[in-house]
């Protein structure tokens, strides 16, 4: 297994952008590798001792939910057409017939045709002849919900980028985003604590550089969409647990579906043999006060549940200061 | 604390990949003979150093030894820095030839020397730690001691040769003191790994004794080999940790070897029959409550209530904004967390205030609260008889519950028959209590009573959290967290002082105790504790 493209993102510090360090990436890339692993019959468990535990976690579950986004398949273009055929019309949205052209639009009353329903995107005015876009399922994503007037030209230019979040479609590149939709999901469950990863996710500034020079800006959060961060009707893509509150919740519990990222040994410790059939990334900071009990917890696991079926992530060094051990283990 | 951001991340990142651990190894035959004879008494001993005569006599012994080879001071401020009583410890010396005088011969000699070496005007863990203040600047100092972070802070920027070097804890470490050189007193195995793996500096300078045992090296620390090829189902990879350069430890240790764990005076152990006491004799006026034996930086320790809902105000320094000042649950309390207590007068700090709150009425308030309890259990005692408050509860229990009162568990009851309590917290429940102690009548006016306590109470905890707050954003904690204790003075007229001490440890066992022993300080230094 190779590492995966890194992501180009930069990071201000003193005023100025940098490009993200080596670490960063190696951490976005465990996340990448981790959503592409299957779950059958195993699960990855992959503990990351590091220096210091910050952000670490949060770029696993940004590799996560970028690769993610990346392997839609039919069963989300299902979905997406689903949830847009049930919206009423009028709704605003924008429509992507091919890359680099985006057009704004109204849904209307869903039809069907040929035997099969399409949902109708309107993107003239009427007085531009109301010109129509009659889409079927395989299409679904390329519509999604934006926040415009819902006024329609009589023709479209190239004005409607900013309906678009720029920083989002750098970072999701050639997967088409749909701007995480508008369905709920939840990709992978953080675990930790709720100051610190918030800090993190929501209120540090990320950019997209093109030939030198910051082309969007944004938070984690925006490719993240952690439920506990998200404003009004977003959709969201991943779940926070944090340890200095109650149990996970079993809806939380059932809806993961890639991963489960433990910030820190707290978290481990406490729930750490929850979603025993999902994979796990646990982050174990040297510095912390019950790292040794997490050390512990992990050699105990490993020398007691560990099988030998199937890969075990990338190949590349650990970080300075990091160790890594990888093992699958039965999903149960 | 200021959250880290990427950048500060990557600095860490970067002094990993750059960083060496140099070790110093430095002499002095008279601490070392001195050593050598306190462990050769301590190993005669045997069993009997557990003796109280000789806990007394040599508990400052060893303190001053581990001041000697873990601080850089010269040997005659150490010495006073350690507040060793010489008068008392001669007459120790002169009792031991009466008690033990197999050992008087070797307890003399060994404070002879001790006190020889306390005159000394240096000390030679100076010299090499004003070389690396000449040749870089941005050195800070980690050692062993933190009840000694003050004198040599001192001590430092009163010295041409050590100014502008710098203390600092090992919990600092933990988080963004970044510097360019970290001295480390001792050997490795004093301090936690992290300072080595995880360093906040470029070089790292140990620098310890040579008859000290230092065999650390940083390593592995999941189980299996990572030299081994991946497999099928594993794979194990190390990144990069500073190598250690210097003088390197003998590859095997030898009985001569003193190890680092020898010097270290012995984790106070206080004393848990004094602490039971209250628990164990039962007396039906005697207010007992379940309590947490909590460990504080610097020797002490407080013991914290451990009844369901009891919670302790921290400061947490690794937080930001409010939730840097919080109340925790006893049971969530955790190493590194600062526990906030009275620091004159001992005991709860919400109450005092509250009752300012109250003014006028908190006389006539507390003396609600106070009928409505000693009614209670004299009523109890007159239907089930002059047995333990534990047995009390348990019986009022086994009539409460039947009558609908869910809550009424016998350790609930047990904590409304306390002093601590205001009322039950659901009204009926508070009702059905007043009914058994015959105060059904006055219901009205003692939950009346009651429901004021309970506001000023809220009132004064809220009150105490903003000015931590307000404080907490106007001052540096370096001190805290250098030091491990802080004091903030909240003003007579509202909060008088409350003291931050960082929490080393809590005991799992929860201990009875005599509720009036809750939340006092307790210090290994004041022999009470211990005897």
């Amino acid at each position: 297994m190779t590492l995966a493209s890194p992501v180009h993102l930069h990071f201000e510090d003193s005023g100025e952008w940098h490009s993200l360090p080596e670490w960063a990436e190696y951490f976005i890339s465990v996340g990448k590798l981790l959503a592409s692993e299957p779950h059958s019959g195993s699960r990855l468990v992959s503990a990351i001792v590091v220096p210091t535990r910050a952000f670490a976690a949060a770029f696993v579950a940004l590799g996560m939910v970028i690769n993610e986004a990346a392997g839609r398949d039919r069963a989300s273009e299902a979905a997406h057409f689903q949830d847009l055929f049930d919206l009423p019309p009028g709704t605003t949205v924008i429509y992507r017939p091919k890359p680099g052209k985006i057009l704004r639009g109204v849904l209307q009353s869903p039809v069907e045709y040929a035997g099969q329903l399409r949902i109708r995107v309107q993107v003239h005015s009427k007085e531009g002849g109301a010109l129509t876009h009659v889409l079927g399922e395989e299409r679904a994503l390329q519509v999604q919900l934006a926040g415009h007037s819902g006024k329609l030209p009589k023709s479209q230019g190239s004005a409607n980028s900013r309906f678009v979040n720029g920083f989002v479609e750098g970072l999701l590149g050639d997967a088409d985003p749909v701007q995480l939709g508008v369905r709920s999901k939840v990709v992978c469950a953080l675990v930790g604590r709720k100051n610190a990863l918030e800090q993190e996710i929501r209120k540090t500034p990320l950019a997209i550089h093109l030939n030198g020079h910051p082309q969007a800006e944004g938070m984690l959060q925006d490719v993240l969409r952690v439920d506990r961060f998200i404003t009004g009707q977003q959709a969201y893509r991943s779940a926070l647990v944090p340890v200095a509150g109650e149990p996970p919740s079993i809806g939380v519990g059932r809806a993961v579906e890639t991963g489960v990222v433990f910030d820190g040994a707290t978290g481990f410790l406490k729930w750490g043999d929850r979603w025993r059939d999902r994979h796990q990334v646990i982050i174990l900071d040297r510095t912390e006060p019950y790292f040794d009990d997490a050390v512990s917890a992990i050699n105990n696991r490993f020398s007691q549940r560990r099988t030998d079926d199937g890969s075990t992530l990338t190949d590349a060094e650990a970080p300075p200061g990091g160790e890594v051990l990888a093992f699958r283990e039965a999903a149960t | 604390m200021t959250p880290f951001s990427i950048g500060s991340a990557t600095s860490v990142y970067s002094d990993v990949s750059r960083c060496e651990i140099v070790r110093h190894t430095i002499d002095h035959p008279g601490l070392a003979s001195a050593a050598f004879s306190l462990r050769a008494l301590v190993q005669a001993l045997a069993d009997e150093a557990e003796d109280e005569y000789w806990r007394q006599t040599l508990g400052p012994i060893r303190k001053l030894a581990f001041a000697f080879c873990s601080t850089p001071l010269p040997f005659s401020t150490a010495a006073a820095a350690t507040g060793v009583d010489w008068s008392k410890l001669q007459r120790q010396v002169s009792r031991c030839q009466q008690l033990f005088p197999d050992s008087h011969r070797a307890l003399a000699g060994l404070v002879q020397q001790l006190e020889a070496l306390s005159q000394e005007n240096t000390s030679p863990l100076i010299v090499p730690l004003a070389t690396l203040n000449a040749r870089r600047s941005g050195l800070s100092v980690v050692m062993r001691n933190p009840r000694m972070h003050q004198a040599v802070a001192a001590h430092f920027s009163a010295s041409i040769e050590l100014r502008g070097a710098g203390v600092v804890s090992p919990l600092q470490l933990r988080g963004g003191h970044f510097c360019d050189t970290l001295a480390v007193i001792g050997p490795c195995n004093w301090f936690p790994e992290y300072i080595f793996t995880a360093p906040r500096a470029t070089e790292i300078h140990v620098i310890s004794f040579r008859w000290i045992r230092d065999g650390w090296k940083p390593g592995p620390i999941f189980l299996t080999n990572p030299e081994l090829a991946p497999s099928k189902g594993r794979n194990h990879r190390i990144g990069k940790l500073p190598p250690v350069r210097g003088e390197q430890p003998q590859p095997a240790a030898t009985p001569a070897d003193i190890l680092p764990a020898d010097l270290i005076p012995p984790f106070p152990a206080f004393n848990r029959r004094v602490l039971n006491a209250a628990g164990t004799h039962h007396g039906v006026l005697e207010e007992t409550a379940e309590a947490l034996l909590c460990h504080l930086s610097g020797s002490r320790a407080v013991l914290l209530a451990a009844d369901e809902g009891a919670s302790a105000l921290v400061i947490d320094t690794t937080e930001t904004g409010r939730a840097s000042v919080r109340r925790v649950p006893t049971g969530e309390l955790e190493p590194g967390l600062y526990l906030l207590l009275r620091t004159s007068g001992g005991g709860g700090f919400i109450a005092p205030l509250a009752d300012r709150i109250l003014g006028a009425a908190a006389a006539k308030c507390r003396s609600h609260q106070a009928e409505w309890k000693s009614r209670l259990i004299a009523s109890v005692v007159e239907r089930f008889g002059p047995v333990g408050r534990r047995q009390l509860a348990a019986k009022l229990s086994s009539v409460l519950q039947p009558q609908g009162v869910s809550s009424a568990s016998p350790a609930n009851v047990h904590y409304w028959m306390s002093s601590k309590c205001i009322r039950p917290r659901k009204a009926e429940d508070f009702m059905a209590v007043l009914r058994f102690a015959g105060l059904e009548a006055r219901a009205k006016e003692l939950l009346a009573a009651m429901d004021d306590i309970d506001r000023a109470h809220k009132r004064a905890g809220f009150l105490i959290r903003r000015m931590l707050l307000q404080q907490i954003g106007q001052v540096s904690l370096d001190a805290l967290e250098r030091d491990g204790e802080m004091v903030f003075d909240l003003g007579d007229h509202d909060g008088g002082t409350l003291s931050a001490f960082l929490i080393t440890g809590i005991e799992k066992e929860p201990l009875e105790v005599a509720a009036d022993q809750i939340e006092v300080l307790m210090d290994a230094e004041d022999e009470a504790w211990l005897a």
